[in-house]
């Protein structure tokens, strides 16, 4: 039998963030009439080292045996607290937590009384569902010492390294068939003016001399299965195909320049270019040789005029009919933009350089520098403003074979300038393979459709899926020492469990019981991790039965059962019953 | 008839309506979430339920909800081919589909009963399904079980039948 439940309740004011809203002493004080409830308190910062302490001591002092924290999301700190627990012999799964913050007070800021009746309904729902919670045991899998990397771009390249390097083996997969992604096709990466083949060179050798990675080129994942630890795929090379086993993953799928078809007249006239297509132009190992020269005329351009933001912090107004605009800041298009002028200059100096821009965004170490020197450089700068982008025509039989109009929010005038070349600076959308990697792997895009980082500040290299990791610009824009960095931290990150060899997963699982089971198998066909199987008992009865390792804990199983024989652990129908109860029962005063 | 007169008070002037919202943790209660980091403001009605996957919500419950006197029930999960359980949404929608025939054929306006998906990038829709479910929901007044549950908290009432 359960020994009555003893419940301590934490609240928290998070600094102002709840307090300022909150009556959060009123709430404590609510919360010690509840039933089973032996103490009650409020704390500035619950998940600082103080209060975690206080939660420590009172489950000693209080002889606690469930912990309710009302404090954010559990999204967030349930990890924390259910590791305070444990720390005092607990079972992690007596913690509850109930979130004031990102479901009251910053939502009902203004509403100072409503929210602080609102948190008390919290308080009073996590107290009903922590009466009920029970110790699970706990569940350790073993962690296989190999990783899989998909994408061969600078962050794939690095994280492969760094895995490979700490003697863990690594299966790079590329869809094209060189790694070096996107970087490769770049003539300087900025602001150091470095050649990007002089840094990919020696690291492409590396790890294609690295007895611990198997490279695949021109490959693609054509099956992937499994969880933490126990991941199979099949990746096929051109036509052969192979089947692998790994513990971890890293996704790093990169980026694809914005297509402006459709914008400034771009695939229109020859001369019109993206800024990657430039860099193509300018390398020593391009069509011309590095020489900068028109593609139409094949005459080195007299005047040429760059425009910024194309694809980036678009809104309603400013995108083409039927496409949805990029909100977002590609992050590297400024920097990229200004260095790219001086590098015309270097080449065509006699060249008169215009520069539209919205704002310029040159942060970054070393970034600000280099536009001090571009200011040098003597190119017209233009500012157009949100809503009226520069336009570009084709015009005929004049002296230059473009004409861009703009309207220059600094002297207020509108601008006719005629030019060579036009070289719009396109931002980056997320890779064409990464929807189908979201879903194969059951990871998330944000709205701009990159990868969701599992928290925005405290879990920027975890996806959703346990020992599923971000790197580089597949979760978002940035540039190369910004993707170098996250993929470091992400290959970190995967060689964790790795290393440990095993790791606890939840143990919120469903589980059956036998007695109840008729074995109808209705259970088997709700799930789709083919976790439940029949088992024939001794006395000629057949059931369903739940493989533990392959349960995911969705409860879905547990919701189609028509004779009620499953549990789904930790959220059983009597929890979520008791919170629903709770949430609607009138407070007392209240 | 005091009673009458207050309830009469009550939907006139501050019916407030109670809404239960069953989240899945990794879309919609993350959405709901961004809206709170984003301090989007929606009106206090919502209590809100974390359960893994909208797969999870036993039509029972749904209907035990509306027993214990809740206006309104909103269900909220992952994007069609979003559902970090591959399929769950899809059985939840299923079932949704026969829980609003059932619910109108209890006499419970199905207008109380919603189901959407939001994803985790979405904040602000999360608070915009829940200003038109409260403002759906004040139009219709007060839930015909609308009885709070007595006194005190959780009291336990006898289970019903089956
Ligand atoms: S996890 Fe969101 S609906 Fe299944």
């Amino acid at each position: 039998m359960e020994e009555e439940p003893r419940i301590g309740v934490f609240i928290c004011n998070c600094g102002i963030n709840i307090g300022g809203v909150v009556n959060v002493e009123e709430v404590a004080e609510y919360a010690t009439t509840l039933p089973n409830v032996v103490v009650s308190r409020s704390s500035l910062y619950t998940c600082s080292d103080r209060g975690q302490g206080m939660i420590k001591d009172d489950i000693d002092e209080f002889k606690l045996n469930r912990v309710v924290v009302a404090s954010c999301s559990p999204r967030m700190h349930e990890p924390t607290f259910r590791k305070v627990v444990e720390e005092k012999g607990l079972n992690k799964y007596v913690f509850e937590q109930a979130n004031l913050r990102e479901h009251v007070s910053w939502v009902h800021s203004k509403q100072p009384e409503e929210a602080t009746e609102k948190a008390k309904d919290l308080v009073r729902m996590a107290v009903a569902k922590a009466r009920l919670l029970e110790s699970l045991p706990q569940h350790l899998v073993d962690v296989k010492g190999e990783a899989l990397v998909i994408g061969g771009g600078i962050s794939g390249l690095t994280a492969a390294k760094s895995i490979a390097d700490r003697g863990f083996k690594v299966h790079l997969v590329e869809k094209t068939p060189n790694f070096g992604g996107k970087m490769a096709q770049l003539y300087k990466v900025y602001p150091t003016f470095d050649d990007p083949q002089e840094l990919l060179n020696p690291l492409v050798e590396n790890i294609m001399a690295h007895p611990n990675i198997v490279p695949y080129l021109s490959a693609e994942i054509a099956d992937i299965e499994g969880y933490i630890g126990n991941y199979r795929a099949i990746i096929r090379e051109q036509t052969e195909e192979k089947e692998i086993e790994f513990g971890t993953i890293i996704v790093a799928t990169g980026f694809n320049a914005y297509d402006p078809t459709g914008e400034f007249n771009y695939g229109k006239h020859q001369n019109i270019l993206t800024i990657l297509e430039l860099h193509q132009l300018m390398k020593a190992d391009g069509p011309t040789q590095g020489n900068l020269v028109t593609p139409a005329e094949g005459k080195p351009p007299r005047s040429i005029a760059l425009i910024s933001c194309v694809g980036s912090r678009q809104n309603e107004n400013t995108v083409p009919e039927g496409k949805k605009p990029n909100v977002y800041c590609s992050r590297v298009c400024c920097t990229g933009m200004i260095a790219t002028s001086m590098e015309i200059k270097e080449k065509a100096s006699d060249a008169d350089i215009f520069v539209l821009y919205r704002d310029l965004r040159t942060h970054g170490k070393g970034h600000e520098e280099l536009f001090s020197e571009f200011r040098q450089t003597g190119s017209t700068m233009i500012r157009y403003t949100d809503d009226l982008l520069p336009m570009v025509s084709i015009t005929q039989g004049a002296e230059y074979p473009l004409s861009v109009t703009s309207y220059d929010s600094l002297s207020g005038l509108n601008v006719e300038i005629p030019v060579d070349l036009v070289v719009l600076a396109t931002g980056m959308i997320p890779d064409d393979s990464a929807s189908n990697i979201a879903s194969k792997l059951h990871i998330t895009m944000s709205a701009d459709g990159f990868f969701q980082e599992l928290h925005p500040k405290l879990a920027p290299l975890d996806s959703v899926t346990d020992g599923v990791y971000l790197a580089g610009t597949a979760q978002g824009p940035k540039d190369v020492p910004d993707s170098v960095s996250q993929s470091l931290g992400a290959a970190a990150k995967a060689c964790a469990p790795m290393a440990l060899g095993q790791v606890e997963v939840e143990s919120t699982i469903s589980v059956i019981d036998e007695d109840f089971c008729t074995g109808c198998g209705v259970c088997q066909g709700s799930c789709e991790f083919s976790a439940i199987v029949f088992e024939e008992r001794p006395e000629g009865k057949r059931v369903s039965k739940v493989i533990e390792a392959l349960c995911k804990g969705c409860g879905t199983c547990g919701s189609s059962c028509p004779s009620a024989a499953i549990t789904m652990l930790h959220f059983k129908d009597a929890q979520l019953d008791a919170m629903v109860k709770a949430a609607l029962s009138r407070s007392p005063g209240g | 008839m005091v009673e009458t007169k207050e309830i009469i008070k009550e939907t006139e002037c501050e019916f407030e309506p109670k809404i239960i919202g069953f989240l899945c943790n990794w879309c919609s209660y993350a959405g709901a979430d961004l809206a709170g980091t984003s301090r989007v403001q929606y009106p206090p009605n919502i209590r809100i339920v974390r359960v893994m996957c909208t797969g999870r919500l036993d039509p029972q419950l749904i209907l035990n909800t509306f027993r214990y006197g809740a206006d309104g029930v909103l269900i909220a999960g992952c994007h069609e081919g979003d559902c970090h359980y591959i399929g769950g949404n899809y059985r939840a929608y299923r079932k949704y589909i026969l829980l609003k025939e059932f619910v109108k054929r209890m006499g419970i306006n199905e207008k109380r009963l919603r189901l959407e998906w939001v994803s985790a990038s979405e904040g602000e829709r999360f608070a915009k399904v829940v200003r038109e479910m409260v403002d759906n929901i004040k139009e219709i007044g007060p839930s015909p079980f609308g009885v709070t549950i007595t006194g005190g908290v959780v009291e336990d009432e006898p289970e019903p039948k089956i």
